[in-house]
């Protein structure tokens, strides 16, 4: 049923354009098997209204799928860890799918019980990416959900480190900050309404024994939630910042509050006025608004991973026996032997006892080229195991291991960055300026009238506090950050905003940040080598796993023929017998050339002994990056854990003299940045991958720059999608601009202020004026916030390529 | 003047009881996710192969 045709439409699954041989079901393009396996699963099923709801939805199942990807869940105690509720004939697994992106993905995994009789229903909850599945475990086992998930393109996530708990942590506190904000809308709105005798001055006039204090009472009894609940987080952040002898934003906010909310007590209770609380509880409403929108977080992104999170959750282990059982990383123990198969990462050093070991470590030392290690060596944590299943003896528990000691080692923790935010400095002017200001109309009005005095003083501080600038700063990072968002750079909090304005230094990673991970350009340079042998070629390379083989085997196309006699030597190169002919890639010492350099990224070719020529494989610069190292109005240095052979192509590319710095290891990287910072410099840090993470931990604003945000990133301040990074001049400008609006913004509020001031000083400040300066001037600050957002994402974004949608 | 300050209690009870139904939706999860729901009442129920394009 199944046959190959050459063409170039779309896939009927994935939508990706079908490059070469495509495969063909149901007069249906496929662009690989396993789109057309995923749609064959569908039809089964009657699910193929999935592709009617949008076109070609569909996921892209990864070239290889591996069989024990999953057995772990068999091991009752790991498989716990997901299992939301569990009764002899129903249970619930909650499984975070990355891949979810559109209405469609709802309805196929909402759709489930169609595909496998033992699931009675499943749901999807879109902002976290979490499926829950409901199942009866009598016909259907964990392992065998995930397994079904992951062949219709769905494949759960599962590390140890992006525990269960903390996610239902973040929900809660999301969620009561909304019921704050509620509290604070609904309670400002009535006090508002019934503050309208005061605004119209009717408040004296008494009507069947009854008067506007009654109003008053109810005032202060909706006051009371608003300043105890709602508003507590400002007197609570205060106490600490005053505990810690550290004056921030809250406290002179906190100060404004309890003086507001006194003196309103104060006239209520003694008849003299109707007090501010229409201004105070606006004040936190506003506030919390402003503060919620800044702070919207990407549900599904995680800024804070670890090492941990890269790791498999639980290893294979062998038993005396023969056997092999699942059991929890943290579990294994000196002198278990634990088996890891193709593409998994190495959780504890071992020693080397069965297979062909063969390691890349680029993610511990950003050294590209595989090491082979020899039986009765040790291997690693960290490193990747590339070339079929090992088995290891365990020399070092998980704790203990090389590379977590590594990452507890201190320059790898996440430090405290030197905060800078002007809008505390200015905060800490202006705060300073209030207080003078109400001291002195205090000190002025004494001697005259000690009531006048003690009203110009606390409408002083009542009209003044720094709320407007911060409502200035939350609302207009808010809009900045959503901009910033829709383009493809997420922020880990609106603070980096802030210091992203201020860098004065950029340092690149090279491998995978400025050059595409995969991508590489593959050039043949020698005799040229007939189709038939260039046949058996690209069948020796389709079967290795070595990264240069995938690179030619890339470029080579799918191999037709299958070779019998095949033989890879790792370290070397690959050996082949066919066509009566002995067939030789690999290193130039492996072909027998004795005179070529030895150069890591090439792949010599000899038949029957005779060198034909030789494939150079090189990483290829991102598009446009060199527009954008070239656009960048400063220094710019390149660290690599790469040896230098790439310097010539690089320099050829970037026409401009940057700093280069190879065989960087993670430690060195750290130090770079280190040295940079204590000349004073303010670095950026642009990486990919964990051998930066230490780098971007200690820079002041560290970007991680994945593919796409399913992808494990490293911890960092910002992720930023690869395709944008040509734009991060463009970024950065947006940022200083969003600084300088912030400013615009705060004069604006200022000229409020003073009007207030003046109101206030010469003690004729009414609720009637509080009451439309307050909101009047928070409006007049929202709205121009919001313009000028809209201006920095007109003038500061040029695409210079076309932007993919993006999918987050 | 007393129907004033009758209507007044009426009106803030009425709004109260919004008031608690919203703490009430919040707590319970209803605004945690407002893309699923929005997006499953357009699904058609079909249990029989429907044509594929």
């Amino acid at each position: 049923m199944q046959q190959r045709t050459i063409n170039t439409t779309q896939c009927f699954h994935c939508g990706d354009q079908c490059i070469g041989a495509s495969v063909v079901f149901d007069e249906k393009a496929f662009c690989c098997k396993g789109c057309s396996s995923v749609y064959q699963i569908l039809n089964k099923s009657n699910l193929c209204d999935y592709y009617n709801i949008h076109d070609a939805s569909g996921v892209k199942l990864p070239e290889v799928l591996d069989q024990q990807k999953f057995a772990f869940l068999d091991n009752a105690a790991i498989a716990a860890n997901y299992i939301v509720f569990s009764k002899p004939n129903q249970s619930a697994v909650k499984f975070y799918l990355p891949q979810i992106h559109c209405s469609s993905c709802i309805w196929l995994l909402e759709n489930l019980q169609k595909v496998h009789t033992g699931i009675y229903f499943s749901s999807v909850h879109f902002p976290t990416k979490e499926a829950t599945v409901h199942f009866n475990p009598a016909s259907i086992s964990i392992r065998a959900i995930a397994e079904l998930l992951a062949s219709i393109g769905y494949e759960p996530y599962i590390t140890m480190d992006d525990g269960q708990a903390t996610k239902r942590h973040q929900k809660m506190v999301s969620r009561t900050a909304l019921v704050k904000i509620g509290i604070a809308g609904f309670c400002f709105a009535n006090i508002m309404m019934l503050s309208f005798p005061e605004y119209l001055g009717l408040e004296t006039i008494t009507v069947d024994g009854l008067n506007a204090t009654l109003f008053r009472y109810i005032n202060l009894l909706l006051a009371l939630p608003v300043l105890l609940y709602s508003g507590s987080e400002f007197f609570i952040n205060s106490w600490f910042s005053v505990k810690q002898r550290r004056l921030n934003i809250d406290a002179p906010i906190a100060l404004a509050l309890a003086v507001t909310f006194s003196r309103s007590v104060y006239e209520i209770t003694t008849g003299t006025g109707g007090g501010y609380l229409d201004s105070m509880s606006g004040i936190i409403f506003f506030m919390l608004l402003g503060r919620s929108f800044q702070t919207k977080t990407f549900a599904d992104l995680s800024f804070n991973r670890d090492f941990k999170s890269y790791f498999p959750v639980a290893v294979c282990l062998v038993n005396q026996n023969g056997t092999t059982t699942y059991k929890p990383v943290q579990d294994v123990q000196v002198d278990d032997t634990i088996r890891i198969r193709s593409n998994e990462v190495i959780p504890v050093d071992g020693m080397h006892i069965l297979g062909k070991a063969e390691i890349d470590y680029s993610f511990v030392t950003g050294e590209n080229e595989p090491t082979s290690v020899p039986i009765g060596d040790l291997v690693y944590a960290g490193g990747k195991q590339l070339n079929g299943p090992i088995d290891l003896l365990v020399v070092k528990p998980f704790s203990q291991s090389n590379f977590t000691r590594l990452w507890n080692n201190d320059a790898f923790k996440k430090t405290d960055k030197n905060i800078y935010s002007y809008t505390t400095v200015i905060s800490n002017y202006f705060s300073l300026v209030v207080l003078t200001v109400a001291f002195s109309s205090f000190v002025y009005w004494y001697d005259t009238n000690t009531a006048f005095a003690w009203q110009a003083m606390t409408a002083v501080l009542i009209v003044a506090c720094p709320c407007a600038l911060l409502i200035t700063a939350t609302f207009t990072e808010g809009f900045v950050l959503n901009i910033f968002s829709k383009h493809g750079l997420f922020l880990k909090n609106a603070q980096v905003l802030q210091t992203i304005a201020a860098i004065d230094q950029v340092v690149f990673d090279k491998t995978g940040t400025l050059t595409y991970p995969h991508a590489s350009s593959v050039t043949y340079s020698g005799e040229p080598i007939a189709p038939k042998d260039l046949q058996v070629i690209t069948a020796m390379v389709a079967q290795s796993l070595h990264p240069l083989s995938k690179a030619i085997s890339k470029e080579l196309g799918e191999a037709n023929i299958i070779l019998e006699h095949v033989k890879e030597i790792a370290g070397a190169g690959i050996e082949a017998w066919e066509n009566e002919a002995h067939y030789k890639i690999g290193s130039a010492k492996f072909v027998g050339n004795e005179l070529a350099e030895a150069a890591g990224s090439e792949v010599w070719v000899s038949i029957d002994q005779i060198i034909y020529g030789k494939f150079i494989v090189q990483n290829i610069l991102r598009a446009h990056v060199n527009r954008l190292i070239h656009e960048l109005p400063y220094p710019v240095s390149v660290l690599s854990g790469d040896n230098n052979r790439s310097e010539q192509y690089l320099k050829a590319q970037l026409h401009r003299p940057i700093g280069y710095h190879f065989n960087q290891s993670p430690e060195a990287k750290l130090q770079f940045i280190n040295a940079l910072q204590a000349n004073g410099q303010s670095v950026m840090m642009v990486g990919d991958g964990l051998n930066d993470a230490g780098a971007l931990s200690k820079s002041d604003v560290g970007i991680a720059v994945v593919d796409n945000t399913i992808q494990f990133s490293p911890a960092s301040d910002a992720i930023m999608l690869s395709e944008q990074l040509p734009l991060l001049d463009q970024y950065i400008k947006a940022a200083q601009w969003s600084k300088r609006l912030i400013k615009t913004t705060f004069v604006i509020s200022t000229l409020y202020n003073v009007i207030g001031l003046y109101f206030s000083v010469t003690a004729q400040m009414s609720p009637l004026v509080a009451a439309i300066l307050m909101p009047s001037s928070t409006f007049t600050i929202v709205f121009s916030t919001m313009i000028g957002s809209a201006l920095i994402q007109k003038f500061c974004f040029k695409p210079i390529i076309d932007l993919k949608p993006t999918r987050l | 003047m007393i129907v004033i300050v009758f209507l007044l209690i009426i009106s803030l009870l009425v709004a109260t009881g919004f008031l608690i139904a919203f703490i009430w939706g919040s707590k319970t999860g209803q605004f945690d996710d407002n893309f699923t729901p929005a997006h499953k009442v357009l699904f058609d129920q079909t249990n029989q192969p429907t044509e594929n394009k």
